[in-house]
């Protein structure tokens, strides 16, 4: 026998006995899943809530000349100049298409105190008084926004629910034959932001956030859908209710998020100063 | 030898479907197997650990190629075969630094010549030896001489033919050799 085969022998039987950590590789393993797993779907629902987003706002928001909607919107309530200027100067569009909305019944308890036009946004609202905007630096000011043209909604109850309709179009695109709960999960959260931000009114826009809610009550989206809602109860006059829910957010239930927000509009509201 | 077609069909259905139950299944019939070659390739336990993971953690996505014409034990070690290059320096480098740090301690008694001792330096001798191969004649070598199996199922693992493994084997053998006198001359 030659020394390298007798080195070869040698060699086999060390590493032979070597005994390794399967438990621990095991769940190294198992949890490297979970966390790619995570990874994708964040990914992935990023991706599908900004399509949908710039599908169904960024359209209107870009004919009538405002991009940042959720920095518009918080801005318009409390005074301030917007915290997001417009990237993209508006320009004339051609109308866009109808778009498909879930058919989201309105709340029965949830009586529209606002005497605006149910699809106005909070600065046109009939009776109200112009917004007073604080001294801002030259070249922040926004411009009085012109009158919104809005694609006319299609017939309630007509249409699929757009959440279902996401969710299976999440299944397919991920090789799944049927939607799972997450797949669920982020079509209703998708179509909840879509209506919102779309502008489709605050009590369609509530009903959104409490059907995404109810079903998903502790859901990765959660933080988010309880402050876009409180957002609706403050457009709907619905102080209380918009105090309970937003005070968790200040006192920093969510780990932080949004807490400088609502704050804000929690003092806005306290002191009389928000703009309805 | 899979033993039951129907199930292997079953595990790779259902891993193709990204069932997280059917990898840990996998794992728990197949780990041993895998450790034991990457162990083999690696002489390294915590690099075989971490080739093993890897292995597995790739099988998902790899296993949508998988079209049954070999086991898939065999298939995983393609894969590990596949993942390799990054685990095997990362072994020589742990050896080189083990063997600084063993050489700043000098032996008080002269080694027991014990069988097992012996082998254990020659293990190492021949580990470091490997080291210094290209990685694709490494392989042929601890697929053909370590593992025993043959150059036609070798050939199927790495992906080339018959007469490249065996070209291969060839030449790290004869390096091989000359490493192992180089070793034991340097050190008489």
């Amino acid at each position: 026998m030659s020394d390298l085969d007798r080195a070869t022998e040698a060699f086999r039987a060390v590493q032979d006995r070597r005994r390794g950590d399967a438990a621990h590789t095991r769940d190294r393993l198992l949890a490297s899943v979970v966390r790619d797993r995570r990874r994708q779907r964040g990914m992935f629902a990023a991706a599908v809530v900004l399509a949908l987003v710039l599908t169904n706002s960024t359209t209107w928001a870009l004919s009538t000349g405002r991009v940042s909607e959720a920095a518009d919107e918080l801005a318009a309530w409390l005074d301030a100049p917007s915290s997001a200027e417009p990237t993209v100067a508006p320009r004339a569009r051609p109308a866009p298409a109808p778009s498909r909305r879930a058919a989201f019944p309105t709340p029965a308890s949830a009586p529209e105190r606002s005497t605006a036009r149910p699809n106005a946004p909070p600065n046109e609202r009939p009776n109200a008084p112009p917004p007073e905007r604080a001294a801002a630096p030259a070249g922040s000011a926004r411009a009085a926004p012109p009158a919104p043209s809005r694609p006319t909604p299609p017939d309630q109850g007509t249409e699929p629910p757009l959440a279902d309709d996401l969710a299976v179009a999440l299944a397919d695109l991920e090789g799944r034959a049927s939607p799972s709960e997450d797949d669920r999960e982020r079509g209703a959260f998708a179509t909840a932001h879509a209506v919102h931000f779309g502008d489709d009114g605050a009590a369609r826009s509530l009903a959104a956030w409490d059907a995404y809610l109810a079903r998903f009550p502790h859901g990765r989206f959660e933080p988010e859908a309880r402050f876009n809602r409180a957002v609706c109860l403050l457009r709907l006059g619905r102080d209380d209710a918009a105090r309970r829910a937003l005070t968790p957010f200040a006192e920093g239930a969510y780990a932080g998020i949004r807490r400088r927000d609502a704050a804000r509009l929690l003092e806005a509201l306290s002191n009389g100063r928000l703009n309805r | 030898m899979e033993a039951d077609d129907h199930a292997v069909d079953d595990i790779v259905r259902r891993l193709q479907a990204g069932e997280r139950s059917a990898l840990a299944e996998v794992y728990d019939r197949h780990h041993e197997y895998l450790r034991r070659f990457a162990t083999r390739l690696l002489a390294d336990e915590h690099a075989a650990e971490d080739l093993v993971h890897d292995a597995f953690l790739a099988l998902p996505k790899a296993v949508m190629r998988f079209e049954g014409r070999s086991t898939l034990r065999t298939f995983l070690v393609s894969i590990a075969l596949n993942r390799c290059r990054h685990h095997v320096r990362a072994a020589a480098r742990r050896r080189k630094a083990s063997e600084r740090w063993m050489r700043l301690s000098v032996p008080k008694e002269p080694p027991d010549p014990d069988a097992r001792y012996r082998d254990s330096e020659l293990a190492v001798r021949l580990a470091r030896a490997l080291d210094r191969l290209p990685l694709e004649q490494r392989i042929a070598f601890v697929l053909c001489a370590v593992e025993e199996r043959s150059g036609a199922e070798a050939a199927a693992m790495v992906g080339s033919s018959e007469g490249t493994i065996r070209t291969r084997l060839l030449r790290a053998r004869r390096k091989l050799q000359v490493l192992l006198e180089d070793d034991q001359g340097g050190e008489a």
